[in-house]
Order: structure tokens, then C-alpha cells, then sequence
């Protein structure tokens, strides 16, 4: 689905505006907490299948600008636009319908339920059943019920935790608890997964092993969108990086540019003047 | 449907079969006037825990009770309508008056929804005290018991199983959520409310579903609860048994959907009765039992008992 111009629809010599080559499109959103506003008049395209990050300082707004686009905030201004369709005022769970899937910047898991089961309930979006059919385990239901198991299943097998199925959530190593987060959210089938900081707090192997786990991801044909503070990861990961400062984007590029640019070395590092003032 | 172990189905046909016969085992019929008391209650208490699995803590489930027991008694002794129908029509006005409450107040903060359901518990009784159609303070009475054709049920036996078949009922109607796509929905629910509001669970459709199923459960207990007595008063279903109701829950253990409040209603009704001390120190009891759970089985009874299992193997 990801390249039209393979499928034949357009083309090859057309420019593909009109087209959602880019998957999520934002327009002039802001978002004020009071007076403040923490994601201001920003602009981002997405387009599909690239691995994106998003950088920026503490309290640049990443955040923020996530929990907008998943929809567990309202934005003040602006428009969120997915494969097309501005979202922007749908509650959480339709934006799920249309395949946008995320995880959180803190461990966030069903710590009382086993691996297998969290990644069963990430797979709600899936059932297709209504409330009398599955209270009556109707064959259909409960041949859903199957297909979300054995969905559950290859997905920890992809991941790596097949072996982990019964723990419980609760009782998993740290590095694991990441990557059932990373399960979860894939069980829903998502088109664009939102990674909130997927390496925080790894030791060097665990985050290659998820920035491996991340690319595989992607070649499932997942769009994927990240925030990261480990520069190592993201620099390696990404195709594409928009920077953050103050609620606005600073800049946007590849690694390389990003790495050379000057204010991004600026928001990081403090102009001359700011570093005067700190010593 | 229920894929259980051989022990654990061991140990379930075993507690049927006690329950099943314990008219004859059980000869005093004050005690078997207690696990009627503690059956209807569990009712109410397996509503309460499923409400609390998906955290809507509520303190008016005695309101509904007493909405299912007055729609029941108002019902057969104003229209003289069969106790058979007063049943399942009292579930289904308590359902239905749970399911305009829902759309109100479901989707408010779980302190919004504690207070009004305070709220809520103290003006049923206040309104029903002071509508003289529906009583008042003086209740209603001579709530006829049920009947199969000329058969009455009148002996305390008759209506112990009575009330088992509907206790039975009403668990397996909550198995049936539990076991399903639905029961996992509410438990991620309870666990981690913006996981699961970020894997696509609709929260309010979820929450309603229980709320109106507790609605309805609850107010069949009520209706049998009516009959049972035969009288009914306001202050039978005011704040003060909303408040005991968790109590039983907690006690049972509030991570067992059905077995906590079942064991938890038994041990809260029948342990002071089989004390003798019942009459002054059921208060105290049930004090001295919250405290002892809260600081030593924070699971509950039952979890002390998954407990032992467990280290034993």
C-alpha cells in the first residue's frame, strides 16, 4: 500500500501531490496549557514508511505533540490530518480505528495480565463481534477470540518474547516491558506506530536490539514516528529528524544536516551569550 | 466456555453440591434464613466488584437494590401482577433507570461519579419517604410471596434455592463478560486507563455495559429481596448498606469477580450469627475484619487462599 507509484496508480512522471504520501499531516497546530503554549504553529508531514524522529531539549513539546496526534488531547488551534482525513477532533479510540497506535514515554503495561494477554487486548481494535455475539461465545466470537490469540502469538514471536508468554507483565525485565509496550501497540495493526521514547533507560545492547526491532517494524510496512533522547539511536534509526525548541520546530532534515545545523547546535549547547551567563 | 482445571472443577462441584443440599444439612432455619440474606447480597456485591474492575467505585448499589424491590413490590401490589413477571421487570426497570444514570454521569471523573452516587443513595430515600403514593415513610407491605400454581413458596428451603438459582444465574451472567473479549476490555481498563483508551477500548461503551448490567442484576436481587420480607421501608436501601457492600467485597477479595463476593457476603453474614453475636457486635466485626484485611490480606480471603495453594505446590 505504501508506494503508489509500484501499484501503478500514478504515473511515474506525476508529481504525487493529492496523494496521502504523507501519511500524517499536521497544519499550524498549537496547543497552549494556560498561557503557555507548548506546541506552537507547528508543521510536520509524515510521509509513508520512513522512520521519523523527533528531537528537541526537555520541555520542547515532543511529548505534547504526541499526546495530540493520539488523541489523549485536544489541540487549541490547528489540524491533525491522517491518509487524508483531518482527525482532529476524534476521540482516542477512532484514531485507533484508523491505525494510529503509540506507546508511552513511561513503562505502560497491564501489569497484571501475562504477556500474551496484554498483547490479546492490544488486539481490540481488531473484533469485529458485537456485545451480545461475544457474551454469548457465539462460534464467530469465539473464532475471533482464536485469531487474536494466534495474532498475539506471531507477534511476540517477531519480538522475541514467545518464550515469556505466561510471566506476568509485572515480573518482566525492564528491557522487555519496553519491547511488550512496542507488542501492544502492534497488535492493534497499526499504519503509523508513535514510539515515546523506545530506548529510555536501555543498556547499549538492549537499545540495539530495539532499534533493530524498530527497522524490522518498519519493513512490515509500518510508518513509524519517534521521540528519542539517545542521539546514538536516532541518528542511526532515522531517516528523516525534525528538531523541537520551545513548542516550535527548528529545524528538519536528515542526520547528517541536522547534526551540522546551527540551531540545532544552539538549542542544545546555549548560544555564547546564555553559556556566558551560566559560568 | 470454562476451561478449568480438574482441582479447581473438583473443588467448584464440591461447593455446588454443599450449596445444592444445604437445606438438609443445615437444620436450623435461622441459618438458612442467613445464606438467603447472604445469597441476595452477593448479588449486589458481584455488581459492585465488576463496576470496580472497570474503577467506578459507586456508593448507591443499595439504591438500586431498593429500585428493584420497590419497581417489584409497587408492581404486584398495585397492579397484582405475578411475582414471575415482577422479576425480570424489575431487572429491566433497573437496568433501564442504570442506563439514563450511566449516559449522566459514567463519563464524569471517578470522584464526580463518587459523589453523585452518594448523592444519589441519599435523595432515593429521602423521595421515596415522602411520596405517599409510593408508601412513604411506612414502606409497602403484604408483598405477596411467590407461587407455582398453588404451590407457595413459604418454607425457608423453598426459597434458599430460589434464591441460588438466581444467584447462579446472575454469576454466570457475569462469567460470561468475564470469559469474553468484553471481560478483557475491563480488566486493561481497571489496570491502565490511557493503555487502553490507546489500543482502541472504547472506556464509556465499556463502562456502560457494566453499569447497566450491574443495574439489572442488582435489581433482581432487590425483587426477590421484597418478596422474601414481604415489607419494604425506605431506610432498608439507604447510604449506610451502600457502604456495607464494599465491605464484603474487600473482605472476599476485590480481584475475584465472583467467588470474593460470594465467600465475602458468607463470612460477613453467617460468622457473627454462628458467634451469637450478632445483635450487638456486627459493626464491630465487620470493622475489626476491614482493618485485618487492609493490613494483612490485602487480597481477601480468597487471595489468602490462592495464597496457601500456591506455596504448597
Amino acid at each position: 500500500m505504501g508506494c503508489w507509484r509500484g501499484l501503478g496508480l500514478v504515473p511515474d512522471e506525476e508529481p504525487l501531490e493529492g496523494f496521502w504520501v504523507a501519511i500524517l499531516k499536521i497544519e499550524k497546530l498549537s496547543k497552549y496549557f494556560g498561557g503557555l503554549a507548548a506546541i506552537d504553529e507547528v508543521d510536520l508531514e509524515v510521509n509513508e514508511l520512513e522512520i521519523r524522529g523527533i528531537i528537541g531539549p526537555n520541555g520542547a513539546g515532543k511529548t505534547t505533540l504526541f499526546n495530540v496526534i493520539s488523541g489523549l488531547l485536544l489541540p487549541t488551534k490547528g489540524k491533525v490530518i491522517f491518509k487524508g482525513e483531518p482527525i482532529t477532533q476524534l476521540p482516542t479510540h477512532s484514531r485507533v480505528e484508523r491505525g494510529i497506535a503509540r506507546t508511552f514515554q513511561l513503562t505502560n503495561l497491564f501489569s497484571e495480565l501475562t504477556v500474551l494477554e496484554n498483547v490479546y487486548v492490544g488486539y481490540h481494535r481488531n473484533y469485529r463481534q458485537g456485545i451480545v455475539s461475544q457474551f454469548l461465545h457465539t462460534p464467530m466470537a469465539k473464532n475471533e477470540y482464536k485469531i487474536g490469540y494466534q495474532r498475539a502469538m506471531e507477534i511476540l514471536r517477531f519480538m522475541g518474547l514467545s518464550s515469556m508468554q505466561h510471566v506476568l507483565a509485572k515480573n518482566l525485565p525492564f528491557g522487555h516491558q519496553r519491547i511488550l509496550a512496542v507488542c501492544i501497540a502492534l497488535a492493534a495493526n497499526p499504519s503509523l506506530l508513535m514510539l515515546d521514547e523506545p530506548v529510555a533507560g536501555m543498556n547499549p545492547e538492549e537499545t540495539m536490539m530495539m532499534v533493530e526491532l524498530i527497522r524490522q517494524i518498519r519493513n512490515q510496512s509500518v510508518t513509524i514516528l519517534l521521540v528519542e533522547h539517545d542521539m546514538a539511536a536516532v541518528m542511526n534509526l532515522c531517516e528523516k529528524i525534525s528538531v523541537f525548541d520551545y513548542g516550535k520546530k527548528i529545524a528538519e532534515g536528515s542526520p547528517e544536516e541536522i547534526k551540522k545545523d546551527k540551531k540545532v547546535i544552539e538549542a542544545y549547547l546555549g548560544t555564547e551569550e546564555k553559556n556566558s551567563c551560566n559560568a | 466456555m470454562l476451561s478449568l482445571t480438574w482441582p479447581k472443577r473438583l473443588l467448584l462441584i464440591g461447593i455446588f453440591l454443599f450449596l445444592g443440599f444445604l437445606p438438609f444439612i443445615i437444620t436450623n432455619q435461622y441459618l438458612v434464613h442467613i445464606f438467603i440474606l447472604a445469597g441476595l447480597e452477593s448479588i449486589v456485591v458481584i455488581g459492585f466488584v465488576a463496576q470496580y474492575q472497570v474503577r467506578l467505585l459507586t456508593f448507591c448499589t443499595a439504591t438500586f437494590w431498593g429500585l428493584g424491590a420497590y419497581s417489584s413490590a409497587l408492581l404486584s401490589t398495585q397492579l397484582n401482577i405475578d411475582f414471575w413477571f415482577c422479576l425480570p421487570l424489575a431487572g429491566i426497570i433497573t437496568g433501564f433507570i442504570a442506563l439514563i444514570m450511566g449516559l449522566l454521569v459514567v463519563r464524569a471523573g471517578w470522584i464526580t461519579f463518587l459523589m453523585i452516587s452518594v448523592v444519589m443513595s441519599e435523595v432515593f430515600v429521602e423521595a421515596l419517604g415522602h411520596i405517599s403514593a409510593l408508601g412513604g415513610w411506612d414502606g409497602i407491605s403484604r408483598i405477596a410471596r411467590p407461587a407455582i400454581g398453588s404451590y407457595v413458596f413459604f418454607s425457608k428451603a423453598s426459597y434458599y434455592y430460589l434464591t441460588l438459582t438466581l444467584t447462579t444465574v446472575c454469576a454466570l451472567i457475569f462469567v460470561g463478560f468475564y470469559k469474553s473479549a468484553i471481560g478483557k476490555a475491563w480488566r486493561a481498563i481497571g489496570q491502565s486507563y490511557d493503555l487502553a483508551e490507546s489500543v482502541g477500548i472504547n472506556i464509556f461503551k465499556y463502562r456502560m455495559i457494566v453499569y447497566v448490567t450491574a443495574g439489572f442484576t442488582t435489581g433482581l436481587s432487590g425483587s426477590l429481596f421484597a418478596h422474601y420480607f414481604g415489607f419494604i421501608v425506605p431506610q432498608q436501601f439507604g447510604i449506610a448498606r451502600s457502604v456495607y457492600i464494599p465491605i464484603n467485597a474487600v473482605i472476599g477479595g476485590l480481584d475475584f469477580a465472583i467467588s470474593g463476593p460470594v465467600v465475602g457476603s458468607i463470612i460477613i453474614r453467617a460468622i457473627p450469627e454462628l458467634l451469637r453475636i450478632a445483635d450487638k457486635y456486627q459493626p464491630i466485626f465487620e470493622g475489626a475484619m476491614i482493618i485485618l484485611c487492609s493490613l494483612f490480606f490485602r487480597k481477601g480471603v480468597i487471595g489468602v487462599l490462592a495464597r496457601l495453594r500456591t506455596r504448597s505446590r
